[in-house]
């Protein structure tokens, strides 16, 4: 039997180096990276079309598309989700029984596998709604995964305003759409900011989803119906099925993931000035 | 222990004049204790004897930095973010705020019950066993021995030695606050802290608390925080008066509980202890 | 407040569109698979001689045993590592390494499972297939899913450590108990059913991951006999076969989703109400 003072030792120990460890596993991930697509990236790479199937050329009209596709979604989870928020913040008791049911829909929808909502939206947007493989129904089917998380979040930051401004329109007896409207959503707008910033990220670090709803093309797209290609799913078409694409998928990972440590740094700043912990 | 006092003294770590007319020399003495956090200043220049076998009130009204005072005398002022405590503690002629001196070490001599009953969330029996164990007590006899001791130390072992294995959570909040008070003893510290052991319990229970504090300062040095002069009143055999000026905690005087209570010259003591403010 | 007919149904069709959304989904999977059941039967799923769509053979265990060998494996590393490292970052750090570690797990649990799988693709398999060829393999799905769920597991264990009440803490500073006794009497029981769930809930996600375990694990539908062994996981099966099933294939391919959908359910629930129990 180890001493108490013997076993802090060890597990000091053990911890230590587990944690460094562990550590070499994203440096190495980065280097990795780095290694394969630095030569690729430049500011050509950035703008240009892809040729001879991504290996050579950019990721112009891919950055387009996956902005599109961003918009639909957000133009549909931030207005949806604010509204789902509220019904959880001002409609319901957070105990009563239709809040925990709302509750427990959220968080089934949060632990759907990605690849049901890609299922669920080629049957549905693309086939059924007749939108094909679009940018819209990608951004839709997006929609669809973000904003049980997009609910939750918001729902925190409404939640989180302080009860003196209810208290304060009770007695001054607003009508509750002017308290919304006025108070309750000007004062949680970083934190609805910050939710918004997470469920982007969120969907830009999705694949699975679009590739049989907003499908593969690489063309720059000309509507919402046109099909368009999201870089993730640009990352895993040079990787698995392009020879000789290791070189652009890097370059196009590396951007993909600036992109959201950018978008990462931002939430923590906006969740860490804002969103009591 | 009267040898050790005789080493002490002949080591010359207490000076002589500093000794009172009970025949006793300090087991803890505070010079000049001053703790800041960032730039608030929540005690200055604060000194201190404490005796062993007596019990040392800590009285003031809040934000005089009594709790800062007693926090510092086992370093628990360490936990806390960007808190500085200067100054010195001397606890058998050393002191226990200088780096060299082992903070276990520390907090095996010097106990401390807060003021929130914080039994852990264990049975009764392995709330005192598993800090022994954990400073090396091996033998599972002497613990369940150390055991035994404390709980009757603490009036405890009647009412729980048919259930030592039930939760520690079960118990009512003064027998909770007991049991803290026996996890402490089981350490057998020369010190034992009380920050406002009793504010949190019902007045039976209080009762029963002072009763033990009183039965226990014979054999320990005892230093209480509390808000209640009454109860200072009534168990201390020296209060400390502490009071609050510019947000920066003070030491006023400290005396004999009667002299501070019923002779004191001090304008804030008297306003205080007299019940003219505070 | 004076409240409105207007604000109160258009606050309940955003609830309603949000359960319609899980309620269609559901829809879709049981309408899609149906077809399936009626023509073949129920006990098809395992009782046909393999996973053959053009002879419209439906097998699904060879791709349940991957998705199950590969997630339970993913969170058996994950999971106790998770939790090391979280105690590392709360209790053992100093404050400017753990809030390093801190931020880089958020980073890294954001970073899109494409790019993990893309890593394992080009590093990992390689790796691999030096001392156990073809590379691509259970071990390859495992590792690269475990690297990916061990941020979120830190984050979550870390989230539960917060709870323990500062009065115990304090309590066993006070007492000068070693760091690591205080962390396994104290820190770790009351964490558990927080932990439980919140691995549970990585379980779940785990085995919904398809673009990671598509990139690294061959894709062979075979019950893998060896961690060195290609498998094919009914995620991976999904985004594999939709582009081009016609009829019964079509089919077979939502029976499966229906399958993950399931499960996925039960584990979210199993996790809410370990979860419950713990504050009820």
């Amino acid at each position: 039997m180890l001493s108490a003072h013997r076993l802090e030792l060890v597990m000091k120990g053990v911890l230590w180096l587990t944690a460094s460890v562990v550590l070499i596993i994203p440096v190495m991930m980065a280097y990795d990276l780095m290694i394969n697509g630095f030569s690729t990236l430049s500011l050509e790479f950035l703008v240009s079309e892809p040729r001879n199937s991504g290996r050579a050329g950019g990721i112009g009209p891919l950055i387009i598309s996956t902005g599109l596709i961003l918009f639909v979604c957000l133009s549909v989870v931030i207005p949806l989700g604010i509204t789902c928020a509220l019904y959880l913040s001002e409609s319901v008791e957070e105990s009563s029984a239709s809040g925990k049911r709302i509750s427990l829909v959220l968080d089934i929808l949060s632990g759907v596998p990605s690849i049901i909502f890609g299922l669920f939206g080629y049957v549905f947007f693309a086939q059924v709604l007749g939108f094909g493989f679009s940018i819209l129904s990608g951004g839709l089917t997006l929609a669809c995964m973000a904003l049980p998380l997009f609910v939750r979040l918001t729902e925190q930051s409404l939640r989180h305003s302080p009860s003196s401004y209810r208290q304060a329109a009770e007695a001054l007896n607003l009508t509750h759409v002017g308290f919304i409207f006025k108070i309750l959503l000007p004062s949680s707008a970083t934190g609805i900011a910050a939710a918004t910033i997470v469920a982007t990220g969120r969907a830009l670090a999705e694949t699975a989803v679009l590739i049989f709803t907003a499908g593969y093309v690489t063309r720059q797209p000309e509507s919402l119906l046109d099909s368009g290609r999201a870089l993730s799913v640009h990352i895993y078409d040079l990787a698995m099925n392009v020879a000789g694409g290791t070189k652009p998928a890097a370059a196009t990972a590396i951007i993909l993931v600036m992109f959201l440590i950018l978008i990462n740094g931002l939430a923590r700043y906006l969740s860490k000035r804002w969103l009591p912990r | 222990m009267a040898i050790k006092r005789f080493l002490s003294r002949i080591k010359g770590n207490i000076e002589p004049q500093n000794t009172f007319e009970v025949s006793e020399s300090p087991s803890l003495r505070i010079n000049q204790l001053s703790v800041n956090y960032g730039q608030y200043q929540a005690l200055k220049g604060a000194s201190l004897e404490a005796f062993s076998n007596e019990i040392l009130a800590l009285v003031g009204p809040s934000g005089c930095g009594k709790s800062s005072l007693l926090a510092s005398i086992n370093r628990m002022t360490e936990n806390i973010k960007g808190c500085q405590v200067e100054g010195e503690i001397l606890l058998d002629g050393e002191n226990v705020l200088s780096p060299a001196y082992r903070v276990d070490k520390l907090r095996k001599k010097v106990g401390m019950v807060f003021q929130q009953p914080n039994p852990f969330p264990l049975s009764i029996r392995e709330n005192i066993c598993f800090p022994l164990k954990d400073h090396g007590m091996k033998s599972a006899r002497d613990r369940e021995h150390q055991l035994e001791k404390v709980l009757r130390q603490t009036g405890l072992w009647e009412e729980t030695k048919d259930r030592l294995n039930t939760n520690a959570l079960r118990l009512s909040g003064g027998q909770q606050q007991r049991l803290c008070i026996a996890r402490a003893l089981a350490l057998e510290p020369s010190v034992l802290l009380l920050d406002e052991p009793c504010s949190a319990l019902d007045p039976i229970s209080t009762e029963k608390i002072e009763d033990l504090i009183q039965e226990l300062k014979t054999s320990i040095t005892m230093i209480m925080v509390t808000h209640n002069l009454s109860q200072a009143r009534r168990i201390a055999d020296q209060v400390a008066v502490c009071w609050v000026e510019n947000n920066s905690g003070y030491v006023v005087e400290c005396n004999h509980t009667e002299a501070i209570f019923d002779q004191s010259s001090h304008p804030i003591t008297q306003a205080y202890c007299m019940g003219r403010a505070g | 407040m004076r409240t409105s007919k207007t604000l109160s149904s258009t606050l309940n069709a955003g609830a309603w569109i949000t359960v319609g959304i899980l309620f269609l989904i559901g829809c879709f999977m049981v309408a899609k698979s149906l077809p399936l059941f009626e023509a073949m039967g129920v006990s098809s799923l395992w009782n046909d001689s393999g996973w053959h769509p053009s002879e419209g053979d439906f097998n699904v265990l060879p791709m349940l045993a991957g998705s199950l060998v590969i997630a339970f494996g993913a969170v058996l590393v994950a999971g106790p590592l998770g939790v090391m490292l979280a105690i590392f970052g709360r209790y053992y750090a100093p404050k400017w390494l753990a809030s390093v570690y801190r931020g880089l797990m958020e980073l890294l649990s954001g970073v899109p499972s494409v790019v993990y799988g893309f890593w394992g693709l080009i590093v990992l398999v390689p790796w691999i297939s030096t001392f156990a060829p073809p590379g691509a393999s259970v071990l390859a799905g495992i590792i690269v899913l475990a690297i990916m769920v061990l941020p979120l597991v830190v984050l979550t264990v870390d989230t539960a450590f917060e709870q323990t009440p500062q009065k115990w803490l304090v309590a066993a500073d006070a007492l000068a108990l070693q760091r690591w006794s205080k962390i396994w009497r104290i820190v770790l029981p009351h964490s558990l059913p927080s932990i439980f769930s919140g691995v549970t809930l990585q379980t779940g996600r785990a085995l919904g991951e398809t673009m990671a375990v598509l990139m690294v694990c061959g894709n062979i539908v075979q019950v893998p006999s060896s961690l060195f062994e290609p498998t094919r996981t009914l995620t991976a099966n999904i985004a594999l076969e939709m582009s081009y099933a016609t009829d019964f294939h079509v089919n077979a391919l939502f029976v499966s989703g229906l399958i993950l959908f399931l499960m996925t359910v039960l584990i979210v629930m199993v996790g809410a109400s370990v979860k419950r129990k713990q504050y009820a």
